[in-house]
């Protein structure tokens, strides 16, 4: 079940880097979610799309040179991710919403499983967190996108039960 | 070392979000004190409506006592009471066109009330 869990990740995250961008689009679109979500699904989109671009050099540059800069950049890109949250909410004065905050703490999550992966492959050299170092990232963009995509599915649903309610009424 | 930065860092910032989140809501609430402490909307419209009715009450006795002094130098008279009636409707429709400038009455419902007279 967990293999299976892992390969339906793997097969998600083809689809889920064009799902985070399309999200907040759409609930732009329909005039839906307030500044503190678009705060938070910019830096989303904007470190997934570095981590996406730089991903293929870093592999080959720490193949050469180390692992540690494979690790070290992914979790400096959490942290500087974090940190733009946090900068933007206080320059713009806006209070942080749920969606916000749990796209900061997702960032968090996935930069304690680099450091984690790290200690343990090549600190430790213990190694047992290879399936979860990839089960966890994955699952990361996965709440993501949920995350992203919960002002439209509340949107959806308001608009199914007014709709409902309107065919009780008739 | 680098890394304990980055958890340190990453606790750090987390912990300043959280703080941003309760001082947003504490500045919420101070808002909604300070705004429950300035009279709203409603408040202004029972003023309005205690000022409109005092002033309604004022422009009828005021009426009254010019009626009441005419009618005591006049006499009862019939010239007399039509001159009184005459006096009473201009100084009446002169006190609702003033208030109606004023913005008390509206003026929609006092034509109205016109034409109900009128045609009665």
């Amino acid at each position: 079940m967990f293999s299976n869990y892992s390969e339906l990740l793997n097969e998600l995250n083809n689809y889920l880097w064009v799902t985070t961008v399309c999200f907040p689009i759409a609930t732009l679109l329909l005039s839906q979610g307030s500044k503190s979500y678009f705060i938070g699904a910019v830096v989303w989109c904007v470190s997934q799309f570095i981590s996406f671009r730089i991903e293929e050099s870093l592999w080959n540059f720490a193949k050469d040179h180390g692992v540690v800069y494979w690790f070290s950049t992914f979790a400096t890109i959490d942290a500087v991710s974090i940190t733009l949250i946090f900068l933007l909410h206080n320059k713009l004065k806006t209070k942080v919403g749920y969606e916000a905050f749990s796209i900061a703490l997702c960032f968090a999550c996935v930069c304690f499983v680099q450091i984690a992966r790290y200690v343990d492959g090549i600190v430790l050299q213990t190694k047992v967190l290879g399936t979860f170092y990839k089960v966890a990232i994955n699952t990361g963009n996965l709440v993501s996108a949920i995350i992203l995509a919960l002002p439209l599915i509340v949107f959806c649903s308001v608009k199914v039960k007014s709709h409902l309610s309107r065919i009780k009424v008739n | 070392m680098y890394f304990i930065f980055i958890v340190l860092w990453v606790f750090f910032m987390m912990h300043r979000i959280v703080t941003i989140k309760e001082t947003s809501i504490n500045a919420d609430s101070i808002e909604n004190w300070q705004a429950a402490e300035q009279p709203n909307s409603n408040v202004y419209e029972l003023e309005a409506l205690n000022e409109r009715n005092e002033l309604l009450l004022s422009g009828e006795q005021l009426l009254q006592s010019t009626l009441i002094t005419d009618l005591a130098f006049e006499g009862l008279s019939e010239d007399s009471l039509l001159k009184v009636t005459v006096k009473y409707n201009t100084a009446r429709s002169k006190n609702i066109s003033n208030l109606v400038k004023l913005g008390v009455l509206d003026p929609q419902i006092e034509k109205s009330k016109l034409k109900r007279s009128a045609s009665h």
